[in-house]
């Protein structure tokens, strides 16, 4: 499922005294099947774009087409799209109402009607998608741990089988394992089913990792649609500019090229893969 | 529309007025000598004053009006409903309209506007308030003025901190309400359909988290003011001390003539 905008522009509170213009003009297709990041100072209108995705935000001006349904400033009901695009919000653990996690799971199905029987197997099927043993079924969500209870509020999410899915700042207040773990869930997820991820998110080695396709905002407008490897390459010394920084990895074959006659020259933006390039290259020099 | 649009009261708009830079402490007086007086308002003529008044205030504050009246959307719903009561309920000497059974009385239509004019008159004081004060200089304001009642053991510091913290928290849990909104939207429920009992249950999605977010916060937050020395019922200090000036007299002396004026007219 594709999703086009043109010339999108969206302020909070207009005509009031707070008036505050976040998205100004956004013009932009988003292809499918694939990781896409999006990335940009804070207050850059990433969080604000990505609400408009599957109408929880209305365009001021602009149309935003999601496959064959149409959001503009003046449509008088939001277009449902709930089950076609899912969204993650930061800390979605906030979200968990019900007294069980398997019927918190089942609350977005039992909105959309779903038969019992579909809702019970495809609840059990988004617990194993996040990694929840059947047994966390009839416990209290409020019981489990912090991220227990994320993955059941991910699950949650998941269940509807979006076609589209927006994470923002999925791993916020995670350790690295666990931003690990995560972001390999939503990889292998969206790999396996071929569907679409797009995440918001400061993370820049998660960024290198899993993006395919990185969008940069700026002030409310789409500065760059490119890929990691030319972002942190050709883009390097707009990097600070843009509030963004170099992955790990990078940083340490930038140090090392101040000392080599030689550069290493990058291809791959993966942590492993550049380590693995680093390693060649002195293995061969020793054996010259 | 988002939450934070619709409600103005507790908000701050930044403005170098004389309203603005008057002492909280006058201004607290002031509304509650507004407040006190719309009690003695009885005819429709009785409200030219305070109607006055509060127009040239908001000119004054260089607040845009259409922000005030934008801020009094969301208590219209209950404006016409009082309205409506009054109208058909209230009974009096002067006929204006009957249909079949219904009877519409001159005192009834009276009524419905003074009271419309009541309620708005409150809300956009109140609103007044908080739109050209700060938080900080509110609470002040509210501990210097309840200082006296320390005397008879009345814990003013408790009930300032309370309150400045409860109108602290009105944005921060608007701001979550209308997160856990959205995310709830998201999985599929629809808050604007639905028949009356429908429309209560599709809040529960949000009521729950929300409770546990604030007794959470409200954890945290005691744990932040107790790692910062603050203990209840001690001696605190101030970084700004509060002095009255030649302005604050000004105003102060205009309400109470004000005042005087409207308890006279009811005499």
């Amino acid at each position: 499922m594709e999703i086009t905008l043109k010339d999108v522009f969206f302020s909070y509170n207009p005509g009031t005294p707070l008036q505050n213009d976040v998205l100004r003009g956004i013009t932009l297709t988003l292809g499918s099947n694939k990781m896409i990041a999006v990335v940009g100072r804070t207050g850059s209108g990433k969080s604000t774009f990505v609400q408009h995705l599957n109408g929880l935000l209305q365009p001021t001006l602009g149309t935003i087409h999601v496959g064959e349904t149409r959001i503009t400033h003046d449509c008088k009901k939001t277009p449902i799209l709930h089950d076609r695009v899912g969204i993650v919000f930061q800390f979605p653990e906030h979200q968990l109402f019900e007294d069980t996690v398997l019927k918190d799971i089942s609350f977005g199905p039992r909105n959309l009607g779903w038969s019992a029987e579909l809702i019970r197997s495809k609840s059990l099927e988004a617990m194993g998608l996040v990694g929840l043993e059947e047994s966390f079924c009839d416990r209290s969500p409020f019981e489990l741990s912090g991220g227990e209870k994320r993955r059941a509020a991910i699950a949650g999410v998941l269940v509807m089988d979006p076609t589209v899915l927006i994470l923002d700042e999925p791993t916020v207040g995670l350790d690295s394992s666990g931003k690990n773990s995560m972001m390999k869930l939503f990889h292998d997820w969206q790999k396996e089913k071929k569907r679409t991820v797009i995440m918001v998110t400061h993370d820049m080695e998660i960024l290198a990792e899993y993006a395919e396709e990185i969008i940069v905002f700026e002030g409310g407008k789409v500065k760059l649609v490119t890929e990691p490897l030319t972002l942190f390459t050709e883009y390097r010394s707009e990097l600070n500019s843009l509030g963004l920084k170099l992955p790990l990895a990078h940083q340490l074959v930038e140090k090392l090229n101040t000392k080599l006659s030689k550069p290493i020259e990058l291809k791959s933006v993966k942590k492993g893969l550049v380590f693995q390039q680093i390693a060649d290259y002195f293995i061969r020099r020793d054996l010259n | 529309m988002s939450l934070s649009n619709q409600f103005i009261i507790g908000q701050y708009i930044d403005k170098n007025s004389i309203i603005h830079r008057l002492d909280p402490r006058t201004k607290l007086i002031i509304v509650f000598i507004f407040m006190l007086s719309t009690m003695f308002l009885t005819n429709l003529i009785s409200y030219a004053l305070p109607v006055l008044l509060v127009s040239s205030t908001i000119f004054v504050s260089q607040i845009p009006s259409s922000y005030i009246v934008k801020g009094l959307k969301p208590v219209w719903l209950i404006v016409i409903a009082t309205s409506i009561f009054h109208i058909f309920l209230t009974q009096g000497n002067h006929l204006l309209i009957r249909v079949g059974s219904i009877f519409i009385y001159e005192e009834g239509v009276i009524k419905a506007i003074t009271i419309t004019l009541r309620i708005i008159l409150l809300l956009v004081t109140a609103s007044l308030l908080t739109l050209t004060t700060k938080l900080t200089d509110l609470t002040n304001g509210i501990e210097t003025l309840l200082a006296p009642l320390k005397k008879i053991g009345v814990p003013t510091q408790e009930i300032a901190m309370m309150i400045s913290l409860t109108i602290r928290f009105i944005p921060i849990l608007m701001h979550e309400t209308e997160k856990i909104m959205k995310a709830q939207r998201a999985r599929g429920v629809n808050f604007s359909s639905g028949n009356f009992i429908k429309r209560i249950l599709n809040f529960i999605p949000i009521i729950v988290p929300i409770l546990m977010l604030s007794f959470q916060k409200a954890e945290s937050v005691s744990l932040a003011v107790e790692a910062r020395g603050y203990r209840p019922g001690m001696e605190r200090t101030q970084l700004r001390i509060l002095t009255l000036q030649g302005i604050d007299y000004k105003a102060l002396l205009i309400s109470a003539f004000c005042f005087a004026v409207i308890i006279a007219f009811r005499m």
